[in-house]
């Protein structure tokens, strides 16, 4: 029914739902960026420009790609990082969960929920909730710049570790920060607990990193809620990109079957690894509505008060036991790599052939919501029972409100 | 009186409108002298002009958009582009120097290959201060310039080591300054993402890239975030 780019989601995407006798019989979700041809441009470009080139698929999420890029290139060059470089990098990534999640909670999902139309009115309408978006984001662009050296496109980390390192007094400054961040994300946890969701289930496989004991974010293997568990290099036999006529993004399955990635996914799939946050997790309704979308809001809001008290432990390890300024490893030998990592909105791979000089041969990127555009189709038909008698305005608005849930990055989709 | 301002992304990452939006409170600053009326990213109401500015963030691919950045140019008072890729076509660029049966698609434009454009944005990702600062010019009827000086200017004032004096290959002395030499200060090169100065010296450059390394390299650096040899003389900015 609409075929205007939906506002207030990262990229354009339009969708197109018909209706026939209270039936959604065709729902589609149309992406609508242009296709930029990543994965082949990288030909022929030597290994080092792979993470500062996939870097520019996303503006919101370039450290993810970044940092997913830097690991299958280290695949691929058999190198492995130092410890501190691993928990350099997981507290770039615990920045990048809280600017994404933060973003769209507050300036794409908020406005809906408060009757604004824009992240410009709910300044007005809501001066302290707006405020709240604000220093949630300026804490975790902080974070980025003060590991990565810039929040928009990260220059610092690199296949081998890190070319720069961040100085005491910009780690304190973040300490400073730290307890305020953590009361804001409890505050935004109780914003979203308080609202009122459509009800609506779906029964999907969910899918996330996994690693025993641990969160997984960084790194690990992949498991899903039917019990498969494969490495990153497995990656093809599971995950399925088929392309559709209709639209530029790829559609992605697990094996041909619907799946779900995300914070849903991945607290319904990690929820024993949430332990320290439990009882946070069961002051809200969460885990009786992990089947619903709309709950995608209310994970993403557990995410970040899990992501922002990680932040806080991994700054204060490093104002403790300091930072040791470790040169960056140089590859000896090239050959092929793939690594998973979750970015926000989901499982992220990246996978490359170098030949033996270190230039690619071939690059295969899968996002994402390329991941959820099946499911995002799939969820627009089960709207059915609470949009059958709707007028074709309020239709609109709750779709876009079911896309919004998913937070789709279309120019990640795209690529 | 406030200005009325448009925001365009075409085809990009949207890095540079995150940029603008990443530094809230001076953005803030700026509406007060400034009335956003088009923002997808943003806002739901759309408007459909005319403007008294129109930043434009990406290039533009595809009859829609090439439609679109003529209409934008026709209701606009003031055309901004931000960023490389409304500047020079950004890494989505590179696939100009492939043979045309690798990607059967026709090479990428940049904005000023179709309109007339008054003042540019440089940078992958541009800096928020360079754009607020030009937008407060306009606002005052001064001219904004970009500073024609190399990044290593800046770079030399940082106190940076010198990759190219280490044997290390770096775009420094061809590339346009503002920056702050960011990336040499982060320990990575400079990759010329703001486009050339007005006469850079390429051919010099080369051959000291030449003699550290090879020439599929020095031609990847040279076509990073545009093709700089060839379009070097689009960069000059008046």
């Amino acid at each position: 029914m609409s075929e205007e780019a939906i506002p207030k989601i990262e990229g354009h995407a339009a969708f197109y739902a018909h209706l026939r006798s209270g039936h959604v019989d065709k729902a589609q979700a149309i992406g609508l960026e242009n296709d930029r041809f990543i994965e082949k441009i990288l030909f022929g470009r030597k290994y080092w420009e792979a993470p500062i080139i996939t870097s520019r698929i996303c503006g919101i999420c370039p450290t993810i790609h970044n940092m997913t890029s830097v690991r299958a290139i280290e695949a691929a060059c058999n190198l492995k990082p130092t410890e501190q470089t691993k928990k350099l990098r997981k507290l770039m990534l615990a920045g990048q969960m809280i600017q994404s999640h933060s973003l769209h909670l507050y300036l794409l999902v908020l406005p809906d929920f408060v009757g604004a139309s824009s992240s410009f009115e709910l300044q007005k309408s809501h001066p302290e909730l707006f405020q709240n978006a604000i220093e949630l984001k300026k804490y975790a662009d902080q974070i980025i710049e003060t590991i990565g050296g810039r929040a928009v496109h990260p220059i610092s980390n690199v296949p081998g570790g890190f070319k720069s390192y961040p100085s005491i007094e910009q780690l304190k400054k973040l300490q400073a920060s730290g307890q305020k961040i953590l009361d804001i994300s409890l505050a935004t946890i109780n914003l979203f607990e308080g609202f009122g969701y459509p009800d609506v289930k779906h029964d999907m496989i969910e899918s996330a990193l996994h690693k025993d004991h641990e969160f997984a974010f960084y790194d690990g293997e992949i498991w899903n809620s039917k019990g498969t568990i494969f490495t990153a290099d497995e990656y093809t036999k599971y995950i399925h990109e088929e392309i559709k006529p209709y639209t530029r993004a790829k559609f992605g399955t697990l094996k041909g079957k619907v799946m779900l990635v995300g914070s849903l996914a991945r607290i319904k799939l990690g929820l024993t690894s949430l332990r320290p946050i439990r009882d946070i997790i069961d002051t809200t309704k969460l885990l009786d509505n992990l089947d619903n979308p709309f709950y995608n809001s209310l994970a993403q809001a557990i995410e970040n008060y899990y992501f922002a008290k990680l932040s806080i432990d991994l700054v204060d390890h490093f104002i403790e036991k300091g930072i040791k300024k470790e040169e960056v490893q140089i590859p000896t030998e090239y050959g092929i790599g793939t690594a998973a990592c979750e970015a926000p909105r989901g499982t992220l791979f990246h996978h490359y052939e170098l030949d033996k000089n270190g230039y690619i041969v071939k690059a295969d990127i899968v996002t994402p919501t390329v991941q959820n555009l099946p499911a995002i189709e799939m969820d627009m038909k089960n709207l059915e029972p609470i949009i059958g008698h709707m007028n074709a305005e309020d239709r609109k608005v709750i779709i876009e409100k079911l896309i919004r849930a998913y937070d789709p990055c279309i120019t990640c989709a795209t690529h | 009186m406030k200005k009325s301002v448009g925001i365009f992304s075409l085809t990009s990452c949207e890095g540079c409108e995150f940029e603008m939006l990443n530094h809230y409170e001076k953005f803030n600053e700026l509406l007060r002298y400034f009335d956003i009326k088009n923002f997808r990213l943003g806002q739901e109401d759309s408007w459909p002009g005319p403007f008294d500015i129109a930043i434009v963030e990406g290039n533009p691919e595809g009859e829609e958009q090439i439609k679109l950045i003529k209409h934008v140019r026709k209701i606009s008072g003031t055309v901004v582009i931000i960023g490389a890729c409304a500047h020079l076509g950004g890494i989505q660029s590179e696939r100009n120097r492939l043979p045309r049966k690798f990607i059967d698609k026709d090479p990428i434009k940049t904005v000023s290959d179709y309109i007339k454009v008054d003042y540019i944005i440089p940078g992958c990702p541009i800096r928020h201060e360079e754009l607020f600062a030009a937008l407060m010019d306009i606002y005052w009827g001064k001219i904004f310039t970009l500073p024609d000086l190399p990044v290593c200017a800046e770079c030399r004032q940082n106190e940076n080591v010198c990759h190219l004096r280490n044997h290390k290959p770096c775009l420094g002395p061809i590339t346009r300054g503002g920056c702050n030499s960011i990336c040499i200060n982060k320990g990575e090169a400079c990759l010329g993402c703001r486009g050339t100065i007005n006469q850079p010296n390429i051919a010099k450059l080369k051959e000291a890239l030449g003699s550290m390394i090879t020439e599929d390299e020095v031609e990847n650096l040279l076509t990073f975030y545009g093709d700089y040899e060839k379009e070097h003389n689009k960069f000059v900015i008046k």
